[in-house]
């Protein structure tokens, strides 16, 4: 028996004759938070749509619970929260009825349930105003509300920071931390935007294009972001061969004409100068430098950062 | 499902429209007292009264175009908003969904007959049209209720319909269509639309006055073909529904 709570296995959705998400297997540990980074379209939703049922899969597998979804599980889905896009409620209530009627649909149990929700993302319990003279900050703030409103063991979160102020978008990260540290829930949040998943994440995963890139620890994530010399010269060929012959260096790569990283960075860069400068080649700079998640990110899809 | 009718009504809150349309429940009683004001003699025949009252355009045009809307209504703001997905996490189940959405229909149509068998007896009544009689004001209800419940079952290719869309204004204008067809068919084939059928099982004693059936009278058939169309509503509203997320 494993510790996951959601596990896909090749999971994959085919729209007509797009590939919206391809052989996915994902891992979400119990007790902690998976960050499913990727650009917009990379099909985060979608995933988290054939985890809940909302959309048919078609083919391979989704567990929750250690129980294979294959429709609309009943037993499975009152243990989930859920945020898919933006969240939707009925426009002639206010927030407090709103989530009263899925407290009812829930069959929430707890007398405070909707006050303590609401509490949480700092909502007014009882307030006047309807749902639809809400910000698009407050409409995320009523979603995730909704989410947690009958404590659930797994809260599967869409982007759930979109349209939230700076302030809103800590005072939510927060919030989702501390349901992961103090009350030991389990958390699949979506998210295109780099730092969020950074400052989040205890797991993450990157998708692009409807593959799953790369899974791992963020701290194992974070070692493999290299530290580096960055080392600009005038001539590339001649300070490539005085490296590997006086200082028998081999693990290092050419950027461009005139730039060279070289990853030990435990090498004396004085010495390294100096040689250079001897067989006058001019060093422009020499820097040590330190991939950033951007930059990661970047190299393993090919393609352009993300914000 | 007791649960969710419940909840069906808390929805409606503040959905001043819905009620507005109860409103339309006094229209024919009212025009029945002009009428009799104008152009009939008083101390007349109670049934002469609530066929205009209650038994003519209500029950033909005004009762299935207000269903049709409010079926419009029930599912408009579900649909519109993108909510089936958080409905469908929670879970709820699509039949129970739709059937929900059915029995709020058919509380409002009730209590639509009622109001227009009440509006009816004191627009005759009062004025002195008609003379009061139990006899003649619980015939009128029975029929109402009657009325009220069948054009409920009647209207469910409607809420099928609506159930199936995004905005409003094809079930709406499908509303009318299926209004005006069940009064064409009535001279044609009473057993084909659910409307026409309605009628002839509310009429079937003959014992209202001014209707003239162009068939003979078959409840069974009348009932079947409600039953047909309404089990064919139930399939695709679940199909829908299923394709809605």
């Amino acid at each position: 028996m494993n510790d996951f709570v959601i596990e896909t296995k090749q999971l994959t959705k085919v729209y007509g004759e797009q590939t919206a998400v391809n052989s996915v297997n994902l891992h979400v540990k119990k007790g902690r938070i998976y960050g499913l980074l990727g650009r917009n379209g990379a099909g985060k939703t979608t995933i988290m749509k054939m985890i809940l049922g909302l959309t048919s899969i078609t083919s391979g597998e989704v567990d929750v619970f250690g129980k294979n979804i294959k429709g609309r599980e009943k037993r499975v889905y009152p243990r989930i929260g859920a945020i898919i896009e933006t969240p939707g409620f009925y426009p002639n209530l206010t927030g407090t009825e709103n989530l009263e009627i899925f407290a009812k649909l829930r069959g929430t149990a707890a007398p405070h349930a909707v006050e303590n929700a609401l509490k949480v993302v700092g909502l007014p319990y009882k307030g006047k105003k309807l749902f639809s003279k809400y910000s698009l900050g407050m409409k995320q703030r009523l979603g995730i509300a909704n989410a947690i409103l009958h404590d659930p063991e797994l809260l599967i979160l869409d982007e759930p920071t979109n349209g939230l102020d700076p302030i809103g978008i800590a005072e939510v990260r927060d919030f989702i931390k501390n349901l992961s540290v103090e009350r030991g829930k389990t958390i699949l949040i979506s998210s295109h935007i780099l730092s969020e998943i950074s400052l989040l994440a205890d797991d993450i995963g990157i998708i692009d294009h409807g593959v799953l890139l790369e899974e791992s620890s963020m701290s194992e994530l974070e070692k493999k972001n290299r530290k580096y010399i960055l080392l600009q010269v005038s001539d590339i060929p001649k300070a490539s061969l005085i490296l590997e012959r006086q200082f028998h260096l081999k693990d290092y790569s050419v950027q461009d004409d005139h730039t060279l990283r070289l990853y030990d960075t435990a090498l004396d860069m004085g010495e390294i100068n100096k040689a250079l400068v001897t067989q006058n080649i001019t060093v422009i700079s020499s820097q040590l430098c330190n991939d950033t998640l951007e930059d990661y990110f970047k190299k393993i899809t090919g393609g352009e950062g993300i914000a | 499902m007791l649960r969710l009718i419940q909840i069906e009504c808390l929805k409606l809150r503040r959905r001043k429209f819905v009620w507005l349309m109860l409103l339309s429940a006094l229209l024919m009683p009212f025009f029945a007292l002009l009428y009799f004001k104008y152009v009939k003699e008083t101390g007349g025949d109670p049934l002469q009264f609530y066929r205009w009252s209650a038994f003519g355009y209500t029950l033909f045009f005004i009762l299935p175009v207000v269903l049709g809307t409010l079926c419009t209504m029930l599912m408009y703001e579900e649909n519109q908003h993108d909510m089936l997905k958080q409905l469908w996490i929670v879970p709820i189940s699509k039949m129970g969904y739709f059937f929900s959405k059915f029995f709020v229909v058919l509380i409002y149509s009730i209590c639509f007959m009622l109001i227009t068998a009440v509006a009816s007896v004191m627009f005759s009544v009062l004025p002195g049209y008609v003379a009061f009689e139990w006899e003649s004001v619980l015939y009128l209800l029975k029929k109402c209720l009657e009325i009220g419940v069948i054009t409920s079952f009647a209207m469910l290719p409607i809420l099928a319909i609506a159930a199936s869309q995004k905005g409003y204004i094809l079930p709406v204008s499908l509303t009318l269509v299926y209004a005006f067809l069940g009064f064409i068919l009535m001279t044609v084939n009473m057993y084909i639309h659910p409307l026409p059928s309605m009628a002839v099982i509310v009429m079937r004693n003959g014992d209202i006055p001014g209707h003239v059936f162009a068939q003979s009278i078959n409840i069974p058939f009348a009932f079947l073909c409600i039953c047909v169309w309404g089990i064919v509503a139930v399939l695709l509203a679940n199909i829908a529904l299923g394709r809605r997320k």
